[in-house]
């Protein structure tokens, strides 16, 4: 459909398919491609970050009623809030290198990690609970053996959200700021290069399918007693 | 007697949990202020102005009217947007839930569209569109649209079709069966699509004021920004958040209330 639209409006208007294959190839070996490797990584130091910090505050968060009291209404109130808007500001606590790359995409993906990571602990059966409660077993077993199994379908869907949205905060914090892979984007695009310009995107989407298509694998591995269908089938209503 | 006096136990109990909440709740608040009017005054922090200054900045950009403008250009544009992508997301996804050929063709796309990072076009939307109130437009629309559309078809096909099967044996009109079987049941998962919706609306249109076409509240933030009046940025930035956590509130009352019929039939049954 796409090859037959792009033959009707003309190579100006939308590219052919055949033609943005071709330049995907091509991107391989001009140079794109380590653009965005580059972007890539910077964007895995930032999420990595997200998911440190983000799963023991979201452990704590579930566990703990009067710390999600606490902590509960930033969480939620930073995780509605456009983190666009935010930019400028953090522009200017950490300047435009590569700590604010990392920044925002920290920021745009802990949130979710918390949140799936609470959730996932809060909902433990609470017959398991009561279980190990009458048969006294410490609190340290309690959690390593009970809570972690049960929640950690739920961490790594967090994980899986907080990746794409990652994605999503990269690409937004080098457009603004046009460096890398964001420049790239906005050269092609005053250049009218239409074909690159596709390929690359079509490259990024890839990028960011195949990872969140690694975390569901990694999911079924360590997790195979969960039932993925149905967390996954909440976290896309959320 | 037994049963009212438990029964003012568990209220009791209620309130009391009622109370450490919102008590814990307004203490952390007073705390996060706290820390954030001492960090905020010590000299070296230029880059955060504390809260004494910031929230007199606020009322003061909301009185002068600058403030005000702003931000009802952005919801101007975000709900013109949203209301477009209402329209067009539930149609396509109750197409994309009873017809088998859009379900093939369209919806691979769909779940694409909804994971990728939408913001990548920005730099050719200008080619196809222009990045004035249009492009903007657009981009609220491609923001919100595909939850709408993904919560729409799930609920449509999660309807039992034993509720189907049954409407049908008692004859019921094609028609009525969209309409009196379908649609409510339907309902709730249209609901929180359009509740998600209208979030990313909001930072759709903050996204697009930011990075296409610099006005309204964006042009607000990047200029205090630029300038370093880090109290007006800082004001700013709060009246996004309440703007989020306003809309995000607005949209769970309306849903509580339109699904009030559900939880009263759960709660009989």
């Amino acid at each position: 459909m796409w090859e037959i639209l792009g033959m009707v409006v003309g190579p100006y208007n939308l590219p052919r398919f055949s033609q943005v294959l071709v330049s995907m190839f091509a991107a391989l070996t001009n140079g794109d491609m380590a653009t965005l490797s580059g972007s890539l990584l910077q964007m895995f130091v930032g999420f990595s970050l997200a998911a440190l910090v983000g799963v023991p505050i979201g452990l704590l968060m579930g566990a703990s009623r009067i710390i999600d009291y606490v902590l509960g209404i930033y969480v939620n109130a930073l995780f509605v809030t456009s983190m666009e808007a935010l930019l400028p500001f953090v522009i200017i606590l950490v300047g435009t290198e590569f700590k604010f790359r990392v920044a925002v995409v920290f920021l745009f993906s802990i949130f979710y990690v918390i949140i799936n990571t609470a959730a996932g602990v809060k909902a433990v059966d609470p017959n398991l609970l009561e279980t190990a409660a009458a048969f006294c077993t410490p609190r340290f077993q309690v959690f390593r053996k009970i809570i972690l199994p049960a929640a950690l379908p739920y961490v790594i869907a967090g994980l899986r959200l907080g990746l794409g949205h990652s994605v999503k905060g990269m690409i937004i914090a080098e457009l603004w700021i046009i460096v890398d892979t964001g420049k790239r984007l906005w050269d092609l695009g005053f250049a009218r290069n239409l074909p690159e310009f596709f390929s690359l995107a079509m490259w990024i989407v890839l990028f960011g399918a195949l990872s969140s298509q690694l975390l569901i694998i990694l999911q079924e591995k360590l997790t195979p007693w969960a039932e993925t269908s149905g967390i996954l089938g909440t976290q896309a209503k959320k | 007697m037994n049963l009212t006096m438990d029964k003012t136990f568990q209220v009791s109990e209620k309130i009391k949990t009622n109370l450490i909440k919102h008590g814990l709740r307004s203490l952390s608040f007073l705390v996060f202020l706290a820390l954030w009017q001492w960090f905020g005054s010590r000299p070296d922090m230029f880059a955060l102005a504390p809260p004494s200054k910031v929230f007199p900045a606020l009322l003061e950009s909301i009185s002068s009217g600058d403030l005000l403008e702003a931000a009802s250009g952005t919801l101007y544009t975000m709900i013109v947007g949203y209301v477009l992508a209402v329209l067009m997301g539930v149609v396509i996804g109750f197409t994309l839930a009873v017809s088998v050929w859009a379900k093939n063709t369209i919806e691979p796309l769909v779940n694409a569209a909804y994971s990728a990072p939408m913001a990548m076009l920005i730099p050719i939307l200008g080619v196809y569109i222009g990045l004035e109130f249009r492009g903007r437009l657009f981009l609220v629309v491609i923001w919100a649209i595909f939850v709408i559309i993904i919560n729409t078809s799930t609920g449509v096909r999660e309807v039992p079709s034993s509720l189907i099967e049954m409407a049908r044996s008692f004859g019921m009109k094609r028609q009525d069966i969209y309409r009196k079987v379908i649609f409510p049941s339907a309902l709730p998962y249209v609901l929180v699509g359009l509740r998600l919706g209208a979030g990313r609306a909001l930072r759709g249109a903050v996204t697009a004021e930011i990075l296409m076409s610099v006005t309204n509240l964006g042009r607000f933030l990047i200029d205090s920004g630029s300038t370093f009046q880090m109290d007006r940025l800082l004001a700013g930035i709060v009246l996004v958040v309440l703007l989020g956590l306003i809309i995000i509130q607005g949209a769970e009352y309306l849903e509580r209330k339109i699904l009030a019929w559900r939880h009263m039939a759960e709660s009989w049954s």
